[in-house]
């Protein structure tokens, strides 16, 4: 019985393991049963998704600010093709 | 994007991530697996003998709402980035900044995948770690 129930310690793993890769059905289904019982890794999960946000967030507004100076470039260039 | 944009910011980007690799290239050789036995304690002292957790994770009840708020909190989240050991801060901006999958990572560290999702492991155990008692834990002081 003992050996499908993960352990806090192993679920924490996992979690982290699944936002790198798909974890297989078996590994998914042990995850989601230890965190309908347990607050804390549930809590563990919600923060790492957080921080990950956090960081996607921060590459997107690296983003915009490429593209806003690739904005003024387009500017330039359009006012170079029109004279 | 207009077709001008795509064709400014392509050859930029590729250039950019050229020095990136070139960048984790130089910290490879004498880091491999030399200081991975360093961490293997690690993870272990946030749980205890039956593998629950030992330093429990806290709630965070604030959210980063507004602009300053969240670059107040990636300026901590760099520090912290800082404070990880150096191959697992190297590993972990490598995942979450540059978004390479950890195939990508295995190859430039020539390690193993899993051992690359132990390191990952490791690195957010310690930045949440680190986050709370740097920036949530302040917060609860502030109200």
């Amino acid at each position: 019985m003992r050996h499908w129930l993960f352990s806090c310690k192993k679920v924490s793993a996992l979690v982290s393991e699944s936002m790198d890769r798909k974890l297989p059905l078996s590994k998914r289904m042990g995850i989601q049963f230890h965190l309908m019982m347990c607050s804390l890794c549930r809590r563990y999960r919600k923060q790492l998704l957080l921080i990950r946000s956090l960081f996607l967030e921060e590459a997107a507004q690296d983003e915009t600010s490429c593209d806003a100076l690739s904005a003024e470039a387009r500017k330039r260039i359009e006012k170079k093709l029109k004279s | 994007m207009s077709l001008q944009g795509i064709f400014l910011i392509y050859p930029l980007k590729f250039q950019k991530s050229h020095k990136i690799l070139d960048y984790y290239r130089k910290f490879t050789p004498e880091q491999n697996g030399a200081n991975l036995d360093d961490f293997a304690s690690s993870p272990g002292s946030m749980f205890d003998t039956k593998e629950k957790w030992k330093v429990k994770p806290e709630d965070w009840k604030h959210d980063p709402k507004n602009v300053f708020e969240q670059k107040e909190l990636m300026a901590v989240i760099t520090a912290c980035m800082a404070d990880l050991p150096t191959k697992l801060s190297l590993v972990y901006r490598m995942r979450e900044l540059e978004g390479a999958t950890t195939k990508q990572i295995c190859k430039r560290f020539e390690t193993g995948e899993s051992n690359c999702w132990v390191i990952l492991h490791r690195a957010r155990l310690l930045m949440r770690r680190c986050l709370e008692s740097n920036w949530f834990a302040e917060d609860k002081k502030r109200k």
